[in-house]
């Protein structure tokens, strides 16, 4: 993270706002995951940052094992993501609410699997330097030989990696996905039925169960694109089992500001996450004295802010300018 | 003996979030950080106290600092015991003011997003323990913390110094546990599980459910609190590493494992998680020997035989090994007199 000067140079104005963007961006795939999770099963999974974590480890795999560019072991890497997700839920979820549990009990067991995910994780990666599958070769990958970011150009005289534009095109690109899905498919606009009421949703003859497992499969790959972009970019430091839930908390800081299940909303509060986190800590380092190795804090701030002082976050600013626009039809 | 003390420090931290979370319904994910407290209020306070005595001064995170401190507590019987005694009381003092704290989101927020919140602010705790080296010494932590039997090593030999610090585990979770269950049997305690199971119903019968929480936070996160100077004292020394979120969900295992709202139970569950812990440690030399495999395994299998556990109980036996009891009041043991007959 950037340091704080007394007068800020170009450098120091523009390297925060790069690096803004670009969490933002991640922030923004995986945070749609989070919603979509909410939206269609009505909890918070904390297991998402593990979803992430494999996706990440996937794309390694897949980079190392086939030597393709990074946009090619993306699709491999979406349906790891994707199928984790649907084992996930088959052996998880779906059982708990049949049974009708409790939120905290569906909370738990995610948490749960998480430790599960994590650490299944950790002991691939211990025996990576042990085992070998290939003659000569490893089980694992070695953190550096990942995909590496590569710089490609200049913007104000900071370098621009080309996972920055992988990240802005997957984030921007998974926004209009969603938005086409959401309101142009049947089975988006069944997922908003079902999101703003499952048992009516049902009553209807919406085949919930094809349409959750659709979700999940999204939310699933979702994750593992956030997770593969995540790795090389380094931007929370190395990859690692532990990763997944160090990201967790940006992420449910972003779902949670944005109303959680508000998909503009959370859209844009990924980016407030995004730069709160850079830009705000060199702000609060270089006028409060807060040293800015307290940057883990502030997702934690913004959760508990949003979570008591205005608990629908941001949700509802799409339609602002719609209410201001009817209100000015009846004057 | 060690396992026995380490038991019941579990226990009594497991007891208070099974009073939470089991009884009451309020699910502490930050319960760590209540136990951090303690352990950082005991550990400052001892060492404060010891370099005032001995009249030094210094960054307490340097050994070269308690190093007199350490002298002293080996020969001088009261300075342990007060400074035992102190820290405790003041771990529960401000176990109980942080519950307060703790307690304004529990009133306000739905389950889950209070699960959340008390993670993130427990998150929050150490983060701000761990820039600020004036808090039991920030970082670094504290190498060395005066324990209040320290006096007994010398002239009485360890075993006796163990069986000692055994007995006073004992004594203190055995406290707890007839004090919990008193609790738990009372008309009071009836009053937690209807918040827990129906806080609608619980209201319109009048009960205060905003006091009610206000208290449960309070005595749960004060016996965290009280747990976690204990074993500050135990170990002697203080370090951040040791309040991973991860813990609390060690915690929440014990607590599903031997039966939420059953405090029995939890003894159990602290008992069974002792053997798995301990267990692996043993299994650990007998693995590594086999070269396919490091030796770095073993931490983590014990996280994910704690993770997948921790997924069996919930799906398969949510209500733990042993479930809660049936109330105990003289309406029910005259019905069930009535139903025997």
């Amino acid at each position: 993270m950037p340091k704080s000067v007394p007068k800020p140079t170009r450098m120091d104005l523009v390297t925060p706002l790069i690096l803004s963007i670009a969490l933002g961006n991640l922030l923004a795939v995986m945070a749609a995951g989070v919603s979509l999770t909410y939206a269609v099963m009505g909890f918070s999974n904390f297991a998402h940052g593990e979803l992430v974590t494999i996706g990440a480890y996937a794309s390694y795999l897949f980079y190392y094992l086939l030597r393709q560019p990074f946009y090619v072991t993306i699709v491999p890497a979406f349906i790891i993501g994707a199928l984790t997700a649907l084992v996930l839920h088959l052996i998880m979820f779906k059982p708990l609410t049949k049974r009708r549990a409790s939120l905290i009990t569906l909370l738990v067991g995610s948490i749960g699997v998480s430790f599960a995910y994590k650490y299944a994780l950790y002991i691939l990666t211990d025996l990576q330097g042990v085992w070998t599958f290939v003659p000569g070769g490893r089980i694992g990958v070695p953190a550096s030989g990942g995909p590496q970011p590569v710089t490609i150009g200049n913007l104000f005289g900071v370098p621009i990696s080309d996972f920055f534009i992988y990240s802005l095109v997957a984030a921007v690109g998974m926004a209009a996905f969603l938005s086409y899905y959401l309101y142009f498919t049947s089975s988006g606009r069944f997922s908003r039925a079902l999101a703003e009421n499952p048992e009516l949703a049902e009553a209807v003859g919406i085949p919930t169960e094809k349409i959750r497992l659709i979700s999940w499969v999204l939310i699933g790959g979702f994750a593992a694109i956030g997770g593969a972009l995540l790795g090389p970019s380094n931007i929370f430091g190395g990859l690692s089992p532990e990763t997944g839930f160090t990201v967790l908390f940006y992420v449910f800081a972003a779902s949670i500001l944005g109303g959680r299940i508000d998909f503009y909303s959370t859209f844009v509060s990924a980016y407030i996450v995004g730069f709160a986190s850079t830009y705000g800590i060199q702000l609060a380092s270089a006028y409060l004295g807060i040293p800015s190795s307290m940057q883990p804090v502030v997702p934690f701030a913004i959760m508990v802010a949003t979570l008591l002082l205005r608990p629908e976050g941001i949700s509802g600013i799409s339609s602002l300018s719609w209410r201001r626009r009817a209100s000015s039809k009846v004057s | 003996m060690y396992f026995v003390i380490v038991t019941a420090i579990f226990a009594i931290t497991s007891m208070s979030l099974n009073l939470e979370a089991g009884v009451t319904g309020l699910p502490n994910f930050g319960k760590v950080a209540f136990l951090a407290l303690g352990g950082f209020m005991a550990g400052t306070v001892a060492v404060t106290l010891g370099m005032l005595v001995t009249g030094k001064s210094g960054p307490p995170y340097l050994a070269q600092t308690t190093s007199a401190v350490q002298q002293l507590a080996k020969v001088d019987p009261v300075f342990d015991v007060s400074v035992f005694i102190l820290g405790m009381l003041l771990s529960i003092v401000i176990g109980g003011l942080a519950g307060m704290l703790a307690s304004y989101p529990a009133i306000r927020l739905r389950e889950d997003y209070l699960g959340i919140t008390l993670l993130a602010i427990g998150e929050v705790i150490r983060a701000i323990q761990n820039n600020v080296p004036a808090i039991a010494g920030g970082p670094f932590g504290l190498p060395y913390v005066p324990g209040p039997l320290d006096w007994m090593r010398g002239t009485y030999g360890t075993t006796a110094y163990y069986l000692a610090f055994m007995s006073l585990a004992i004594l203190l979770a055995s406290l707890c546990f007839i004090y919990f269950n008193r609790l738990l049997n009372s008309p009071y305690g009836r009053v937690l599980r209807s918040i827990r199971d129906n806080e609608v119903v619980a209201e319109s019968l009048g009960k205060d459910i905003n006091k009610t929480k206000i208290h449960v936070m309070v005595v749960g996160s004060a016996v965290a609190a009280m747990a976690g100077a204990f074993s500050v004292y135990f170990v002697q020394s203080v370090y951040n590493d040791s309040y991973r979120p991860a813990i609390t969900f060690v915690i929440y295992l014990i607590v599903l494992l031997g039966g939420a709202g059953n405090f029995k139970g939890t003894i159990v569950g602290a008992v069974i998680y002792e053997i798995i812990d301990v267990g692996t440690n043993f299994i650990s030399p007998a693995i590594s020997s086999y070269h396919y495999i490091p030796a770095n395994i073993i931490p983590h299998a014990k996280y994910l035989v704690i993770g997948i556990l921790i997924l069996l109980i919930v799906i398969y036996r949510p209500e733990g090994l042993l479930p809660e009891e049936r109330i105990k009041t003289v309406g029910w043991d005259v019905l069930d007199k009535r139903s025997h007959s």
